[in-house]
């Protein structure tokens, strides 16, 4: 392979690509059902005032048909997506051996995470 | 209080400003704060969060498009996505902290630079800045033949990129130039996302092209790509400190989505640099409320 094609991925730049757009696909479609899924249950059974996003007791709520939860729960998977992003660029420049971009891609996901620790108590 | 009234009017917001954004080239948070803020008398900090949930939705959508196009550059978006979600992050927690009137001036200011920013751009102003591609470049030509190159030069063939420009109908090539600079302002760019609710791309399109000499579609396209990243960074701070209220930020977050997707459809029918113009004048009225509620 050329060196600018090594560089700007060329074949396996468009596989990256691909597979990383076929994910967020998927992800998105499945966000923004939830997040209507949500909205439609909680305007049936009568919206509750003051609802704020918590993590806290996400699962039972859930389970229970919460229609805050199931809208929190969705705008969780919305966020997730770009943390897709960079977990598929890092395994991928991982699996190409091409350091400086994997250990980028590792750095960001780290902030991520450190970002959505650093408001939690 | 949440109300079916509400978030009809929330849904219609988030549509008119996706729309509105789609059909401008920038993302639907400059219009989308002082909407919720000023005319839905929505809490800031809840419009900056709820702006920012908006933003991942379409800077994902959006970035799903630019991906299957082969567009965005995720190795530059990657490294420049380091001081960014570092600014997104530090941008959050600062506006957490901040008086609700100190982030209405700032926003203020923003409001009057996009404003400004949309004439310049849909008034013939500039053109794309990217450096000719030069037949027998002594540099594409090493990296064609593997020849490393030296220090002094463009180091290796990691800076050097190319795209297949559907329109022209060839393949670009260009050099990414700059890059202590791009990264070093990047980090306004995260912090202006962190602390206004948007996904930043006002400041980033202009750095990868102007400054790193990056072509204009892709220094779209890489932007889309690390908006959503940003955003998701600065939101959730917000939702950490308890300011997203999921049925306002839910509604907001679709409405956006068939909006963007409406002015995406709409975009090549229309007079975009009038609509620019308008639009420019509304975002500047809206401001002079913020300003005036603010004072």
């Amino acid at each position: 392979m050329k060196n600018h094609d090594r560089a700007t991925g060329g074949a396996l730049k468009a596989s990256l690509d691909q597979r990383l757009a076929a994910v967020v696909r998927v992800e998105m479609y499945v966000a923004a059902f939830t997040m209507a899924a949500g909205l439609v249950v909680a305007l049936l059974k009568g919206l509750p005032g003051g609802a704020t996003f918590a993590l806290e007791g996400l699962l039972p709520r859930l389970l229970r048909g919460d229609g805050a939860a199931i809208a929190s729960f969705g705008i969780l998977l919305l966020l997730i997506v770009p943390v897709t992003f960079v977990v598929f660029a890092c395994t991928f420049f991982i699996r190409r051996r091409e350091p400086l971009f994997a250990v980028a891609s590792a750095v960001v996901l780290l902030l991520l995470i450190a970002g959505a620790l650093s408001g939690l108590d | 209080m949440t109300s079916g009234l509400m978030l009809l009017a929330v849904g219609t917001v988030g549509c008119v400003a996706g729309f509105i954004g789609s059909m401008l080239g920038i993302g639907g948070g400059a219009f989308l704060v002082p909407l919720f803020s000023v005319v839905l008398g929505i809490p800031l900090k809840v419009a900056i969060a709820t702006s920012l949930v908006a933003v991942v939705a379409t800077a994902a959508a959006g970035a799903n498009v630019y991906l299957r196009q082969g567009l965005a550059d995720v190795r530059l978006a990657m490294l420049l996505e380091i001081p960014t979600v570092i600014g997104a992050i530090a941008g959050g927690l600062l506006a957490s902290a901040l008086d609700a009137d100190v982030l209405s001036l700032i926003f203020v200011a923003l409001a009057f630079y996009t404003a400004w920013n949309m004439v310049r751009r849909h008034g013939g102003g500039k053109g794309d800045r990217v450096k000719p591609e030069r037949d027998g470049d002594p540099e594409l030509a090493a990296a064609d033949s593997g020849i490393k190159q030296n220090a002094e030069g463009p180091e290796d063939a990691r800076w050097l990129r190319e795209y297949y420009d559907a329109k022209e109908g060839k393949v670009v090539r260009y050099r990414v130039e700059r890059l202590g600079f791009g990264l070093t302002v990047s980090v306004l760019g995260g912090v202006a996302s962190g602390l206004l609710g948007i996904g930043g791309g006002i400041i980033k399109v202009p750095v990868m092209n102007l400054a790193m000499h990056v072509p204009m579609r892709v220094a779209v396209a890489t932007s889309n790509f690390m908006v959503g990243i940003t955003a998701a960074a600065s939101a959730m701070v917000y939702l950490a400190g308890g300011f997203v209220d999921p049925f306002i930020a839910a509604t907001a977050a679709l409405a956006v989505l068939v909006g963007a997707n409406m002015g995406a459809r709409t975009a090549s029918r229309v007079d975009q640099r009038l609509l620019s113009r308008i639009f420019a004048l509304v975002l500047v009225v809206l401001a002079l409320q913020m300003l005036y509620r603010a004072i």
